[in-house]
């Protein structure tokens, strides 16, 4: 769950390039309960749809449900890009 | 299996025929208690709705059945009260004890559940139904949203869920019902035999177990502690409760409080079952999803956006201004002469008569020409625009820009409420989160001119100096709300709570849902707003009637004469407008023909159109009304209604010295 297992090529939600599937590795606690109620855990695999204008919040795509994520909250979301065969089984 | 059958052809009833007959009074306490349980936009309420016949107050955007509603029914000759909760999202968080879902599902003591699922997505759904069935009583899975599955090409396969889940699984449509009867007939029959026969009939899951080892063997060594009365510390009291009242096992309350251990396997039981029983085929996008992901896109987004809201408030102001006609008219030809009349005879001192005419007559035509008819279709138009799930969409839009005063993009809800009137929009700030977002928006909400405050703005203005005049006043009005707000976010404590939000795919509302949730909320403003018009107009009457007023006005005269450069009735009937808004212009000319004679019978008599700019200012930003205040003090309590009061005050005085001072007039 730490920072410092993830690799260098980790990324976060919050810089995940829109239409790019990816697959959630960890959350950071604080954010924990909040996201997991709404099935952003570690093994799923998660898509920016789009951003929501002045910086707002990233639209997210998991499986049909569609979140919109504020930026600040998609920074403790780590993922791992998902290679383009795993999209398909991951639901 | 007859109930299903029966419940099957219920089915095909017309649409507007009552599914369930609803048992009106109290219901017997020996009737089966049967909860509705789901996540927020499973459609849930529809659901709801279908099984017991009515339609409860809820929002296509997510956890808005606030509270719980109880319905008592007959199903196939049964009795038996089915109960709504909110939508459910975590079953974790600790932070404020046991989570709210589960303090809401004991407190109403269900004997049966029907869990209502999204049967295109199980595996965000199923964790629910494994945690709902580890408490112990009989569940009834309602696969729900079946033809929006299938419309994204996903089929479930009902028997083989049924057989994992170890509970019976109904393919449902809430919307056109279908189903649903079966649905809720079968956990009403459930729910009976298990309240007939007591306690060995239940079913419990150990067959079907799916967790861990170890999970398994730390949740029956608690419920052993917890069966001899030996809680470990900090076990959440309401569950201790529950488990003494016999609302729960031993086994579901462990659960209950190892759900941090519990919930993931749940969640990675839900993905491997919905693997299982779903089959996929590709096919073409939904329109309504192409269009959900359309309308989220700054481009066309924002635009749309920008439409959206133009229409839907041109549409409330035409539809409000055409009711308030026919209102009005109607007032005044029937009831308004017949009262004065009867008033007239029946009291015998004309001064108190008259009193009784300002609160009877003018306030309840002030309810009717005012209040009643924006209000209404502004009801009317937000649950069009909720149900149909475009509000979720404009709340994401609009977060980034709400968030600079401090508030989620959800806030532009009531604040657009406001433009018609004050006290629903403070109750609408119900669906923030935290006191401070609700404090904020109210603050914004009150610095908002209702659209008693924009008649006065419009009536001063647009004839004695020009519609230009009226437009630049409303811009002064909403840079002094803007600047205020941004002040108050960086004054007032704490931090706003990033959004996370499960955006509703767009569906067509329900005329028949849309028509209830108006009347709900539509009937509790009459309620909460027409006491108070009509002490406050009665009030109005008596001060103006036995010339109480004098005083006052020699109190403010100096302040208004010097600083905001006004005419001394001007001062009393802004004043005075506190207990009635709309007509802080009637009593301007009222008190100013009394005070100069007939030839004030026009506001450019005696106003100049800059003392008239000052005016619509001040009236539009001073003080909410009286209604406004007690609804702030209901919300909030007496200190902060006071302080926004205050605020407001400030504010509107200091900013008609500054325009004042700018146009030469003080």
């Amino acid at each position: 769950m730490s920072n410092s297992e993830l690799s260098t090529q980790d990324w976060t939600l919050a810089d995940l390039p829109i239409g790019v599937s990816a697959r959630v590795v960890a959350l950071d606690a604080n954010r924990h309960t909040s996201l997991a109620g709404h099935g952003i855990r570690p093994g799923v695999i998660v898509e920016v749809e789009n951003d929501a204008p002045f910086g707002g919040p990233r639209i997210v795509n998991l499986g049909f449900a569609r979140l919109a994520i504020a930026r600040a909250v998609a920074l403790t979301i780590h993922v791992r890009l998902a290679p383009a065969d795993a999209a398909d089984g991951s639901r | 299996m007859s109930s299903i059958g029966n419940a099957e052809l219920a089915c095909h009833r017309p649409p507007d025929t009552e599914p369930a007959t609803l048992v009106h009074g109290t219901a017997s306490s020996h009737a089966p208690t049967v909860a509705f349980i789901g996540r927020p936009n499973v459609g849930k309420s529809t659901f709801f709705a279908r099984a017991s016949g009515r339609y409860a107050e809820a929002a296509n955007v997510p956890g808005t059945t606030v509270g719980v509603d109880r319905r008592a029914v007959r199903i196939d000759d049964r009795a038996a009260v089915l109960v709504d909760l909110p939508g459910a999202l975590s079953l974790t968080d600790r932070s404020e004890g046991l989570p709210a879902f589960w303090q809401l599902l004991l407190g109403a003591a269900p004997t049966a559940a029907v869990v209502v699922v999204d049967a295109g997505d199980l595996a965000r759904h199923l964790p629910l139904v494994l945690a709902c069935r580890d408490l112990g009583i009989p569940i009834v899975v309602a696969a729900n949203l079946a033809d929006e599955a299938e419309s994204r090409g996903v089929e479930i396969d009902v028997g083989r869920l049924s057989q994992l889940l170890a509970a019976p699984v109904h393919r449902t449509v809430g919307r056109r019902g279908s189903g649903v009867l079966a649905a809720v007939s079968e956990a009403v029959r459930q729910a009976s035999d298990r309240s007939g026969t007591g306690r060995t009939t239940r079913r419990r899951t150990v067959p079907a177990n799916p967790y861990s080892p170890t999970s398994v063997r730390r949740v029956t060594d608690l419920a052993t502690r917890l069966a001899r009365g030996d809680a470990p510390a900090g076990a959440p009291p309401e569950l201790l409760s529950a488990l003494a009242a016999g609302r729960v096992s031993a086994i579901g309350a462990a659960t209950v409080m190892l759900a941090d251990i519990l919930e993931p396997e749940r969640w990675a039981i839900a993905q491997r079952w919905a693997t299982q029983v779903e089959r996929r085929s590709a096919v073409r996008p939904r329109l309504a999803d192409r269009l959900s992901r359309q309308i989220t896109a700054p481009w066309p987004g924002l635009p749309l956006f920008a439409l959206v809201a133009a229409a839907s408030l041109g549409a409330t102001m035409a539809v409000g201004t055409f009711l308030s006609g026919i209102l009005a008219a109607a007032w005044s030809a029937t009831v308004s002469p017949v009262l004065t009349g009867v008033v007239g005879t029946l009291v015998p001192i004309p001064t108190l008569a008259a009193t009784i005419l300002w609160g009877l007559d003018s306030g309840l035509f002030a309810m009717l020409s005012v209040g009643i008819p924006f209000v209404l279709s502004f009801y009317v138009m937000l649950a069009v625009l909720e149900d149909s799930g475009y509000l979720a969409s404009a709340a994401v839009l609009s977060d980034r820009v709400f968030n600079a005063l401090g508030l989620p993009g959800r806030a532009a809800i009531p604040l657009l409420a406001a433009v018609g009137c004050n006290v629903p929009a403070i109750y609408g700030t119900r669906v923030l989160d935290t006191r401070r977002e609700r404090l904020l928006a109210s603050f914004l909400i009150v610095l908002t001119p209702c659209s008693a405050r924009s008649a006065v703005v419009i009536a001063a203005l647009v004839p004695f100096a020009g519609p230009q005049v009226a437009l630049l006043a409303f811009g002064v009005v909403a840079l002094i709300g803007v600047s205020a707000g941004l002040a108050a976010n960086a004054l007032v404590p704490g931090r706003q709570s990033p959004l996370v939000l499960e955006l509703p795919p767009l569906r067509w509302p329900i005329a028949r849902q849309v028509a209830t949730k108006a009347w709900f909320r539509f009937r509790s403003f009459v309620t909460t707003a027409t006491p108070v018009m009509l002490a406050s107009s009665f009030v109005l009457g008596g001060l103006y009637e036995t010339g109480a007023i004098r005083p006052i006005e020699d109190a403010i005269r100096p302040f208004v004469t010097a600083v905001l450069g006004l005419p001394p009735v001007a001062g009393i009937a802004l004043a005075l407008a506190f207990l009635r808004k709309e007509l802080a212009l009637q009593l301007l000319l009222v008190l100013a023909v009394a005070e100069y004679g007939l030839g004030a019978s026009s506001l450019a008599a005696f106003m100049t159109p800059g003392q008239l700019f000052v005016y619509a200012v001040v009236a539009a930003v001073s003080v909410p009304c009286v209604a406004t205040l007690a609804t702030l003090a209901d919300e909030f309590g007496w200190r902060p209604a006071l302080a926004v009061t205050g605020a407001t005050l400030g504010l509107a005085l200091s900013a008609g010295a500054l325009i004042a001072r700018l146009a030469g007039i003080a």
